[in-house]
Order: structure tokens, then C-alpha cells, then sequence
């Protein structure tokens, strides 16, 4: 196939992917946190923050759709813990859902990031070509 | 000091606690259409988890709390867009395409350029099952449910002429013209679906055209119909059900005829599952499929159509002289030089020739 039938072809999935490519990122980066460790939603996002120097964020309406959608296909299994203010006060506390991810989880994460990993490597390779012709110009 | 008590005006009077901005904003949630009532309940105690520790963290910043729940409230944004959100992800079968869906492309695609890849259309469109794999490579789970649906009624020619007519005349009407007994098979379709007014104006047009037209009609309603014959009398149901119903396992050994040794069998079943109807699989949210690996063996469970293109995929990556000489030998009869001799001969099924790539043929059904 010629260079440019390659191009378009790519763009062609860029255009199709544009919506959900967000969508995508935050897949591996919430899988991610959770191959590490359990953790409720707000933890998560913390953790997504944190962990790209405030670069990027996931916003609860893109976190708590994908954390639903992730347990409903078995990706991720929760459970339910209680938070007090005052841990020696009698009155019921708030109620926390906790996330941990499952052996599927992992192995979604794992071709997710092989998937990624080529994506990069093939965008090096335009990127390169890039600097190159600018470092000639 | 309040200005407005300092001029001298009353306090306004307070009936029992300050209005609860995010009890608001749950609240509002829940006149949402869309989010489950079950699956509600536990989202409302999640989302009011969140907002509080994000609102007691706002605080210990510094902020007071009311401007506090407001912060928390805009960042999960209004409840309507945040229900159109959660049910477009958790209750929608659409596939999210990816960057992985990109990167897949190039690497396919740069195969095909730099000649890796060496099939012609008229290979693959002359392939069947059988010839794809050796029978040691690919192996079909005995059937374990007889009374198969028949497509063949889709070719039925029919006339219909309706301005607007609830759907279950229409289905009734399409029975009768095709002269068999109707079995709406209720449970795939809600009484609801069946009052949805569709208008037609076809004349000895296929009963698939028909059914399309249909379908484009229902598609915002996400309402599909298909047909099918099955023990004499015609059963309309979304494609789907017929897809799980026609769902075929088969078992993939192909680790030894990999092209490249070195990749991953998962990273196959991720361009199958990219590239052919990625709805389908359950993997991506769909219903329908779904892929595994078991040790060095690959399980498609999919309908055949989608198992023709998954083989295909596969196929991509395979080793291309070890398909060309050592599967599909057949017996051959040849009449020899010297008038009428025949003789049994073994010649390959076909040949190799680099050209272009085509995928196989697509759906039977009406969509």
C-alpha cells in the first residue's frame, strides 16, 4: 500500500476515533490505578492527576459511566465500606464503593497497552520524519 | 457584618437546615430518564460519597462550604448531560473506536506495504471454511441445539404500500404476504416497539429491502427487526437474536503458523475484535461474541458471517508458504496425453498471488 493510502486510512480512523479517544486513555489510566491498588472514585481521580503532574484529569462524568461499564463487563468488581467523620461516633457513616480490578481487568489493560505501545511507535515514526524536515528547513 | 442587618432590615427566617446543594443535584439526577432505577440507588450514594470528600477537601483548602458544593457540583457537571453520559456508556452496545484501532491499522496496513501480506481477492472470496485451516487447525464444537433458523425468506419478493401503520400490522401484513404463520417472538420486542408507525412503498422488493427500510426508520427509536423461518413460521427478532442464536465455537491452532513467532496471540484477538463488527463482542460491551485464548488455542464464539471475517484476520497473520503448500491438497482426476487415461493426482487448492486484500462477505441479515 502507498504512503499516502496508509495516511488516509489513519486519518480516516483519527476522524472516526476523535469522540472517544478520551475514552479510551481513561480506560487504561483507571485500569491502570486499579492493577495497583483498590480504590473508590474520587481516589481514582486523585490518582490520575497525581500521577500525570495535573497534565490531564478524568472528570466524574467520563469516571463513574466508565467505572459502571467496566464492572458490568466484568472488568472490575466493587464493594462497599463505611466512612466516618469521627470513627468513635455511634451514628452511621457515609457509604463508599470500592473498585478492584478483576484477572479480565488485566488482561484488557494488557492488550490496551500493547494496543497503545504500537500506536506510539507508529506515531514516532511520522513524528520523526517531522523534526527531521524541520531540522533541515 | 451583613450589610443588610446592619441597615436595620430582619433576618430572613429560616425554616430547618440550609438548602442542601447536593442533595439538589442528586435529586435532579433522579428525574434523569435513563439511569436504571436499581442501578440509581447505588450511583446516588457513590456520587454523594464523592461530592462530600471533594467538598471536604475543597474546605480544608479554605473554602467556605457552600462555595465548596458548588465547585464539586460544576465539576461533575449538570445532571442531565451526566445522565446522558452514564447511559450512553454503560447501556449502549456502541463501539468505542480507539488509538489501539489506529495503531492495528497502520501495522496492518504497513505489512500490506512492505509485501508481507501476499492474497488475492479471488483467493479469498473462493475460500471456504474448510479451506481456510487445516482441519487440525481449525475445529468446529458439534452443534448442540437443533431447529435452525432458515434465511432464505429474505429473498421473498413482496408489495407493501402503508402512509403509516402501527409496526405490528406491518409484521402481520409482511406474514401473510409471505404466507406463513407469524410468531412475533414477544419477548424481543416490547409492546411499545410494536405501535412505532413506519410507512413503506415497495413493489415485488425483497423482504431484506423491506426490512431495511424498516430498520431505518426505528434506528433513532433502537428498534432492528430481522427474519427468519423456523419450524414453518416466520419469527421477527432483532438481528442479534438471531446472531446469538446462529453462534457457532470454534477452536483456532495457529500458534505454530504465526508469521512473526514473536506476537502475541491476545494481540490477534484485539485486531478481530477491532475490526470485525466490533458491537459484536462482549469484550467491547456487545453481546454477541466473544474471543478467548486458552493456552496456545484461540475460542471464537461468534455467527458464521463474523466468524468468516475473524478467520481472515487471522489469516493476515499467518505464514504465508506454509498455507500455499501444505494445506488443501486435494484429489484431482486428469485425463492423461494418450486419449482417456485418468489418473489420480494431489495439486494445491491455490495459489498465492500478492494483490490486493479484501475482507469476506458481510451480513446475511436485514441491516
Amino acid at each position: 500500500m502507498e504512503h499516502a493510502a496508509i495516511y488516509r486510512v489513519l486519518i480516516y480512523h483519527m476522524e472516526k476515533s476523535k469522540q472517544k479517544l478520551r475514552e479510551d486513555d481513561t480506560e487504561i489510566m483507571v485500569l491502570a490505578v486499579l492493577a495497583e491498588r483498590r480504590a473508590y472514585g474520587y481516589l481514582i481521580m486523585k490518582e490520575v492527576a497525581s500521577r500525570s503532574e495535573r497534565a490531564t484529569s478524568v472528570s466524574p462524568s467520563l469516571l463513574y459511566p466508565l467505572l459502571a461499564r467496566l464492572e458490568r463487563d466484568g472488568h472490575i468488581t466493587s464493594d462497599w465500606d463505611e466512612v466516618k467523620a469521627d470513627p468513635q461516633a455511634d451514628s452511621p457513616g457515609r457509604r463508599r464503593k470500592w473498585y478492584e480490578i478483576t484477572d479480565k481487568g488485566r488482561r484488557r489493560l494488557g492488550q490496551r497497552v500493547q494496543a497503545h505501545r504500537l500506536y506510539v511507535r507508529m506515531m514516532s515514526a511520522f513524528l520523526g520524519a517531522h523534526e527531521r524536515a524541520e531540522g533541515e528547513a | 457584618m451583613n450589610p443588610a442587618r446592619a441597615s436595620g432590615a430582619p433576618e430572613p427566617m429560616r425554616i430547618g437546615p440550609e438548602p442542601d446543594t447536593i442533595g439538589r443535584w442528586l435529586d435532579a439526577l433522579a428525574l434523569m430518564r435513563g439511569i436504571p432505577r436499581r442501578e440509581f440507588a447505588s450511583l446516588r450514594v457513590e456520587l454523594e460519597d464523592h461530592l462530600r470528600e471533594r467538598v471536604r477537601e475543597l474546605m480544608v483548602a479554605g473554602m467556605k462550604e457552600s462555595e465548596a458544593s458548588t465547585v464539586a457540583i460544576k465539576e461533575v457537571g449538570d445532571a442531565a448531560s451526566f445522565a446522558r453520559s452514564y447511559t450512553s456508556a454503560v447501556h449502549s452496545n456502541r463501539r468505542r473506536y480507539s488509538m489501539a484501532t489506529a495503531g492495528l491499522v497502520f501495522v496492518a496496513a504497513a505489512g500490506i506495504a512492505v509485501g508481507g501480506f501476499a492474497f488475492s481477492a479471488e483467493r479469498g472470496a473462493e475460500r471456504g471454511d474448510e479451506r481456510w485451516f487445516n482441519q487440525s487447525e481449525r475445529s468446529v464444537m458439534p452443534a448442540q441445539s437443533e431447529g435452525t433458523f432458515d434465511d432464505s425468506l429474505l429473498e421473498t419478493k413482496i408489495s407493501i404500500d402503508v402512509d403509516e401503520m402501527e409496526l405490528r400490522e406491518v409484521l402481520g401484513f409482511i406474514a401473510a404476504s409471505c404466507g406463513k404463520q407469524i410468531d412475533p417472538y414477544k419477548r424481543a420486542f416490547s409492546e411499545d416497539d410494536l405501535t412505532y408507525q413506519v410507512a413503506l412503498d415497495f413493489k415485488d422488493a425483497p423482504l431484506r429491502s423491506v426490512l431495511a427500510a424498516i430498520n431505518s426508520q426505528l434506528e433513532e427509536q433502537g428498534v432492528q427487526i430481522d427474519a427468519r423461518i423456523r419450524d414453518g413460521v416466520i419469527v421477527f427478532a432483532p438481528p442479534t437474536m438471531f446472531d446469538i442464536e446462529e453462534r457457532e465455537l470454534v477452536a483456532y491452532k495457529i500458534a505454530e503458523r504465526l508469521r512473526n513467532p514473536h506476537i502475541e496471540l491476545e494481540a490477534i484477538t484485539t485486531a478481530i475484535q477491532d475490526f470485525v463488527e466490533p458491537d459484536q463482542w462482549v469484550d467491547n460491551g456487545g453481546e454477541v461474541s466473544r474471543i478467548s485464548i486458552v493456552d496456545d488455542v484461540v475460542f471464537i464464539q461468534a455467527p458464521p458471517r463474523v466468524q468468516a471475517q475473524a478467520e481472515w484476520v487471522i489469516d493476515q497473520f499467518l505464514d504465508e508458504e506454509v498455507v500455499g503448500t501444505t494445506i488443501n491438497v486435494r484429489p484431482h482426476l486428469h485425463e492423461g496425453h494418450d486419449g482417456g487415461e485418468v489418473r489420480l493426482e494431489l495439486v494445491p487448492e491455490f495459489t498465492p498471488i500478492p494483490t490486493k486484500v479484501t475482507l469476506p462477505g458481510t451480513s446475511t441479515g436485514a441491516r
